[in-house]
This record gives structure tokens, sequence and C-alpha cells, in this order.
């Protein structure tokens, strides 16, 4: 079956604790993210972006509500075919932490593959590391690499086995501009030219600026959605949201 | 599960664990060996060429009678009565010649040289009244060399002086003293035999010539290999005390090791925590965390094992070479290396690791993935040098402990003794 979505959530909740100290963080959000789409999730910071993504992610279980990825259901499914979902259907760059210090750039590329025991398609490591500009950085180690070369074998990972979806989580944030801004054109990239899906969690309008589409959140809730958005759009709906 | 990436430090603490752990499991297992075939060595000397043998009830001995009948039995192709009676020796000072308070025995030097219970050493044998010759052990305690004269005392207490002519080897730690017939008779009082002793012709076997034998009542006949084992069981019972708290300690060093192996290794996972959280994000299921780590504690555990058993073998060295420093007297003798410790410590190793490593492995794989998003990161120990001088004291009061569990008479308290000092030892490492 093929969807025009690539993630679909309906009436997603989530609420931590129990009694009368409970906090809603997702509250019964409605939301698609299109096959082929660059979307940023944006919200002040509290606001539930990051708990959305973690959801839509199979990172952590909802409350109650929907996630399908790729026309999956994925509330109810076991720990282990949550895992498989998220090795073999979804790429993660995260802000920092994102690769194994011990392995080199390629074992870190690699390392869904290997855990899915499937052999190296390494056509497909040469094509992603030359996009990339990583072609002379695969056997160095995550010390051995600036933020910004990290930053790009993390998409490089997420990139490789062509998931359904990607998500990205603050990934210009532990960068410099001018870094962030190139981390930001590849995922941009991405989507353009290889048709795939970028969900990108962001509190920055300037990155926010990148995407295809902006999903607005606000306690837990999507209060807004701008098409087409530019940084300074984006910088006054969250202003207006602060006030 | 691909190498997520070993970070050798991090295993160093666990690695030291498991080595010393085995080294003593191997060392006590490998001495116990040595120790063993040591004695057996020399207590075949005392059994050597001997096939069958009479030896009288403890206060009774055998006569020249006897001798003659065992002789005429058939099957015996030659026959010896052995003479053993207390004698004691004095030292150049006049002070009695004693190893754990026995005084020394007298015996006879034997009709046939090929079932004689020694070997000669230097010199030669007595052939005539006065003449003595006295085992190495004592010459060596003694400073009696070959020329010299010693006292012995008689069984009236009356002081005989002894011309040395040759040293001789002989089984077990009891100063002997070799005599012609004679002599030994003359200054003990008594004439008979403990032992009669014989070799059978060559085609006869020992046990029917042995239900042949003519037994007095107050003799018993057992076959030469019959006499080895009695003799082997006797020396064993001195072995004991020092290979069962030997084992103990070892015992004591595999738990203290499982409990380490099992600190250190919840400390690395707690280390790992990000590196698993990453890990579960991108795809690892939680049967190949486990497996992950299990492996690596395999590992480590091989490698430990390894090193472990190479050190046993020096700390069964040791243990051979300061055995006197322990109260224990063993005959000299090599380190003997059989199949059994090597295959005991290198599968105990790496099973007592593997296994201690379940519970923390386990652990790990309950590590959400989301925590690979947090930021934090887990804070470093205490401060390490006053944690060094600690484990330093109570090592070193282990080890003072352990020594005075061995050196102490009682066994009781010894053994108390032995397992606190081999706490003391292992725990620095928790």
């Amino acid at each position: 079956m093929t969807t025009t979505h690539a993630v679909r959530a309906d009436e997603l909740v989530k609420v931590y604790g129990e009694g009368e100290t409970t906090v809603t963080a997702v509250d019964k959000v409605d939301v698609t993210f299109p096959t082929g789409e660059f979307t940023a999730i944006v919200g002040p910071s509290g606001s539930g972006k990051s708990t959305l993504m973690h959801l839509l992610a199979g990172l952590d279980t909802a409350t109650s509500g929907s996630i399908q990825i790729g026309g999956v259901e994925l509330t109810g499914l076991s720990d282990r075919d949550l895992t498989v979902l998220r090795r073999d259907r979804i790429g993660f760059v995260f802000q920092a932490f994102n690769l194994l210090p011990t392995l080199t750039a390629e074992q870190n590329i690699l390392l869904p593959g290997e855990l899915a025991g499937r052999r190296p398609d390494r056509l497909r490591l040469a094509q992603v590391a030359a996009d990339l500009g990583l072609a002379d950085r695969l056997h160095h180690h995550p010390a051995q690499l600036s933020g910004g070369q990290q930053q790009r074998v993390a998409c490089a990972r997420a990139l490789m086995s062509r998931p359904e979806v990607v998500f990205a989580d603050e990934p210009t944030g532990s960068l410099d501009t001018r870094t962030g801004a190139g981390v930001l054109r590849l995922l941009r990239r991405s989507v353009r030219e290889w048709g795939q899906t970028v969900v990108m969690v962001t509190h920055d309008p300037v990155a926010a600026g990148y995407a295809d589409r902006v999903v607005v959140l606000a306690d837990g809730r999507v209060v807004d959605e701008l098409w087409a958005p530019t940084p300074d759009g984006v910088a006054d709906r969250l202003q207006r949201l602060g006030a | 599960m691909p190498r997520t990436g070993l970070r050798p430090r991090r295993l160093v603490p666990t690695g030291l664990a498991i080595v010393l752990a085995v080294a003593f499991v191997a060392g006590t297992m490998i001495f116990s060996d040595s120790a063993e075939s040591a004695v057996v060595d020399q207590y075949a000397r005392a059994a050597r060429n001997v096939d069958v043998a009479l030896t009288a009830a403890p206060g009774a001995t055998l006569t020249p009678a006897d001798l003659d009948a065992v002789r005429r039995t058939d099957g015996v192709a030659s026959a010896a009565g052995r003479m053993r009676e207390r004698l004691p020796l004095l030292d150049g000072k006049g002070r009695l010649v004693a190893s754990f308070g026995d005084p020394g025995y007298g015996i006879d030097v034997g009709d046939e040289p090929a079932l004689r219970s020694y070997d000669l050493a230097e010199g030669s044998l007595p052939a005539a009244d006065g003449e003595a010759a006295i085992d190495s052990r004592t010459a060596a305690s003694t400073g009696y060399r070959v020329g010299d004269t010693a006292t012995a005392v008689d069984a009236s207490e009356r002081r005989h002086t002894l011309r040395i002519v040759g040293i001789v080897a002989v089984s077990g730690n009891v100063s002997t003293t070799v005599l012609t017939r004679a002599e030994l008779t003359r200054l003990t009082g008594v004439a008979g035999y403990r032992d009669v002793v014989a070799a059978v012709t060559p085609g006869a076997d020992p046990g029917t010539v042995r239900d042949r034998l003519p037994a007095p009542a107050t003799a018993s006949a057992r076959t030469g290999d019959q006499l080895r084992h009695d003799l082997a069981k006797q020396a064993f019972a001195q072995l004991d005390g020092l290979t069962i708290g030997l084992a103990l300690f070892a015992a004591v060093a595999l738990l203290v090791a499982g409990f380490v192996i099992a600190n250190t290794f919840s400390i690395l996972v707690a280390q790992q925590q990000r590196e698993t959280a990453l890990l579960r994000c991108v795809g690892a299921r939680r049967g190949q965390i486990l497996r992950s780590l299990l492996a690596n504690s395999a590992l480590v555990g091989v490698a430990g094992a390894a090193l472990g058993t190479l050190l046993g073998y020096l700390v069964a060295w040791g243990l051979l070479k300061g055995s006197p420093m322990l109260g224990t007297q063993l005959p000299p003798g090599g380190v003997v290396l059989t199949p059994y410790p090597l295959v005991v410590s290198l599968v105990v190793g790496p099973l007592v690791t593997v296994v201690s490593a379940v519970v923390p492995a386990f652990r790990a794989t309950r590590v959400p993935p989301v925590a690979a998003l947090r930021m934090a990161v887990p804070a470093t120990g205490r401060s390490r040098r006053s944690l060094i001088v600690a484990a330093a004291l109570v090592a070193t009061a282990g080890t003072v402990t352990t020594a005075a569990g061995l050196r102490l008479g009682q066994p009781e308290p010894a053994m108390v003794l032995v397992v606190a000092g081999g706490i003391g030892n292992f725990s620095p490492c928790c």
C-alpha cells in the first residue's frame, strides 16, 4: 500500500505523571507529513515539540491516539517491532551525540544496516558520502571530525537506507550559523533531489525558513501552519505566541 | 551484533578482577598438583622395586625367620628386612634434631641394594660399628658433613658417638640415620624388622604372591602398589590443611571477583548509557545490546583467564619456593603442569565473568532510546587518590592476615584468617 502521507498522527495524546501532577505534553494532535516534504515543527520551549517528535519516531509511547509511518500503525507495536521499524524506515539526526565515538564515520553510517544484518551497499555509501562531501572522512573517528562534519555523517546515516522519513531534532543546535546552514541545505536537497521526507524540530526561525511548511505548536496543540515560510514570518508567529 | 567498539581502558578493572581470581584458582591447583607429585615421587622411593611387603603391627616386629619364609615363598625373587627404630640424634651443640617435635629414626643399611628405601647421595654407607650416614635434610640443618662426628642417644639415654661416612636421600621430613644392623640393634635394643619387602620374579603377579606370603598374626601383607598408595595417602594428609586453605582462598577470590565484575560492569553500562540509547534509537534490539555486552564480557573473561593462568603458574611456583615460610616442608620438585588446572581456569574465568555481567547487561537493555537525546552527561566518580590509598591498605592487611593464617598451627582459626585475608585482598577492587 502506498500513501501520500509518510507520517500521520490522529488524536495523539501524551500525558506525563499521575493523579494531580499530570502534565499533558501533547494534547489531541492531528498532523500529517506528506511524502517528499520538508516540515519544521516549531514552538516555544515547553510547547511539546520534542515530545511530539519522540512519539512520531517511535522513541516514546503515546498515551492515546494513533501514529502511522508509511501506513504502519505504531501504537501497539512491541518494543522489538518498533525497534526494527526505526532501524529500517526512519532516519535520525540529533542535536548532538549522534555518533558512536568508537566507530569510524563509515561504520557509523553503516550501523543501522549492520544491526539489520544487511550486506553494506557500497555503491550507495559512495554516492551519499560524495554528495555530502564526506568521501575523504569515512575512516575518521567522530573525535577527529568537526561539528559540521559530524552532523553530515549523521545525515548520511539517516539517508543511507532511503527511509520513509528522517526526523531531525534541533540538527543545527550545536553548530555555528554557517555550518548550520550547510546542514539545512543538505536536508532540503535530500527532499528536493531524492524525494526524501524530512521532519525537523527547531526553535530557530532561520532553520525553520529552510522548510516547505512550518507546524507551530503551543501548549501541546497545533496552533498554526505556515507554507513557504520565511525566517521573519516564523519569528513573528513565535513572538505573538510568547506575548 | 556489530562491533560497537570496545573501550579497553574501561574494561581494565573487570579484567584485573578476573586475572587475580583465575591466578589464584590456577595457582592453587597447579601448586596442589606439584606438591602431590613431589610427595608421591618422594614416597615412591620408599616403595621402589617393592612388589610385595609384610608390615608389622605397631609395637610388633618381624623376625629373621619371617624374612626367610618370605624368601622361600613361590614367586619371590629377593627380599629384605627393614629396621626402623626411634634414634634421637644431637646436633653439634648437643641439641636434639627434631622435625615438628618428632625426634629422628635409625634405619639399617639393608641387605638388598635394590630394595633400599634411600639413595646414597655422598660418601659411603656405614660398614662398621660407629659409622653412620645421615639424611640430606638433617645434614643441611645441622651442618654435619662427611667425616664429622655426631651424637646419638640410645634407648637407655646414653650418648654414643657416630662417625658420619655418608649422606643419603630419604622419604619424608623425619631425621634419619643409617647404621649397620648390628649397631642399630645395639643402640635401640631391638633386633626385629618393621617391614619385610620383596621383589617378585619376572612374570609373577604381585597380588597372587602377596596372598601366598606367610604373614604372622601381628603383620599385614600388601602389594607394592598398595604400599605406595598408603604411603601417598599418609603424605597427602600432611598437605590437606594447606591445599584446603588455598582452595578456600581461591573460592573467595572467585566470589569477590564475581562481585567486582558485576560492579565494574554496572559502571561500564552507566558510562555507556548514551551509546546504548543511541544504538537503540538507530535500531539495535534489546537482545542485540545484551549479546554485545555479554560478548564483551566473554572476551574480557577469556583474556583475563589466559593472563590469570599464566600468573597462576607463577603463584604456584612462588608457593612451592615459599612453602617453608608457610610452615610446610615440601620435598624439592618443580612445578607440575597437568591439563586439569588449565581447563578449569580457562572455563571458570570466562564463565564467572559472563555470569556476573548478566545482570548489569540486562539492565543496559532497559535504557530507553530517548536517553540518547538528553544532554546530561554522568558525572565522574569520587576522589581517586584516597580510594587507591585505602585499597592498598586493605590489600596489605589482607596479605598479612593471610600469611598469619597460614603460619598458625591450629587449623580452624587459621582457616578463618585465610578467608578474611582473601576478602581483604580482593575487596579493594570493588
